[in-house]
């Protein structure tokens, strides 16, 4: 069964740039760190959009948008450089998401400043019954979300993943998904199965429809 | 097969290409409605499990050559990003140098010499020929409001040389250690009192 933590899913060529950074920061070596962050950048920069529309699931409008990606970008190649500890590339993704997170926060509050006026909010939580609770109380709010984000996100995608292969009962399905998740694009796909464009285009968004109702239903 | 269909596969086509298709205008590719949420939908349920897109090289510095990009990459350098970034961002909000320094003097009360003032060292931190060390608080959080950006987001942006002056100076456990170039910046640093605002915001220090 395809997992998230298979690294074939997760791409081997950018855990081999995630691995020369991890050496380098093992070794002490900042100037190899610093080179090998920006190949991690790299990497990680055509995930960014998104990875920050996953997060704020169309909160955002398109400028709100395009000005959290850019946030996010700058923020990884910066401050993420120095505080990530972890090895692969899913802790580097699950990590870039939390502090997605707090940066699409950080956007909505300034552009609702800009435009004064209110509108569906990530504030939600800062409002309790009896008004706006204190900044103190709010910043650690937002710290144990985005903790909780953390830990939920990459749980769900490994149990979103064992779940849709489950429900595909037809071996080609399964095929069309497990090639689809290894990054495979359609001419592979096709070859492979020896299927037409049509058809593995028709089964592919199968999939995906069973996989978007089953995230609805559980409210993801 | 639907509209939705077609659209949807053809942005996965796209991201395990490596092409980092923007979710917004793939959006924008069918009317605004019902179809447009089950696309969101369906968006959503996979970049929740989406691969890594594959890049060659070619990928990789088109990747590299897109404006988010390239002032990510430059932050992590010793001219830090503010030369490729401010520019980027004046943009998005359609503001020119001049605009920009007129939206600071208004904001801070500067005289019209000293907007055009504002507007040389507003170049100058374009150009990378300004010294970040320097660059108080006030205008990172005043540029940041006209910018719709951070000012956490234009301190990160500033580079490596982006530390407090005098931060060299020491070192953990209260040992003082004298670092030669960071007492020379200090040395040829204007006293504050020969300094005005307009001086102060740009090269005053963090707190200045």
């Amino acid at each position: 069964m395809a997992s998230l933590d298979d690294p074939a899913v997760v791409g081997r060529h950018e855990d081999e740039h995630l691995r020369r950074f991890c050496a380098a920061r093992e070794a002490g070596d900042r100037a190899r760190m610093v080179r090998c962050w920006g190949e991690v950048v790299t990497d990680i920069a055509p995930r960014m959009d998104g990875i920050v529309f996953a997060v704020h699931r169309g909160q955002l409008d398109r400028d709100e948008h395009e000005e959290a990606v850019q946030d996010a970008l700058i923020k990884v190649a910066t401050n993420l450089r120095e505080t990530f500890k972890g090895t692969s590339m899913g802790e580097l993704v699950n990590a870039t998401k939390t502090l997605a997170f707090g940066i699409c926060v950080d956007t909505q509050r300034r552009s609702r400043r800009r435009r004064e006026h209110e509108a569906g909010s990530f504030d939600a939580a800062r409002a309790d019954d009896e008004g706006v609770v204190g900044t103190e109380t709010w910043e650690m709010a937002q710290a144990a979300r985005r903790d909780a984000v953390r830990r939920d996100e990459r749980r769900q995608a490994e149990e979103d993943v064992a779940w849709l292969f489950d429900q595909l009962d037809a071996a080609r399905d399964r095929r069309v998904m497990e090639l689809t998740l290894h990054g495979a694009q359609l001419p592979e796909i096709m070859d492979d199965l020896g299927v037409s464009r049509d058809n593995a285009y028709q089964l592919r968004c199968r999939a995906m429809k069973k996989l978007a109702k089953h995230r609805k239903e559980l409210g993801r | 097969m639907t509209r939705v269909e077609q659209v949807l596969n053809e942005f996965i086509e796209a991201w395990n290409a490596g092409a980092s298709p923007a979710v917004h205008d793939v959006l924008a590719q069918v009317p605004a409605g019902p179809e447009r949420e089950e696309l969101g939908e369906l968006l959503q349920a996979w970049l929740a499990v989406a691969p890594a897109p594959r890049l060659d090289d070619a990928a990789r510095e088109r990747v590299r050559a897109t404006p988010a990009v390239q002032a990510a990459l430059a932050a992590m350098t010793d001219d830090g990003a503010w030369p490729v970034l401010l520019p980027h961002l004046r943009a998005r909000r359609g503001l020119g140098l001049a605009d920009l320094a007129a939206r600071l003097a208004e904001r801070f009360s500067l005289t019209g010499e000293q907007a055009g003032r504002t507007e040389d060292y507003l170049g100058r931190m374009e150009r990378a020929e300004l010294d970040p060390r320097g660059v108080s608080q006030r205008l990172l959080d005043a540029m940041a409001d006209t910018l719709a950006t951070s000012a956490e987001i234009l301190r990160e942006a500033a580079g490596g040389g982006s530390r407090p002056a005098g931060a060299a100076l020491f070192r953990a456990q209260g040992e003082v250690d004298l670092d030669v170039h960071a007492l020379a910046d200090l040395a040829f640093q204007p006293s504050m009192e020969t300094m005005d605002e307009v001086d102060r915001l740009f090269t005053g220090g963090a707190d200045a």
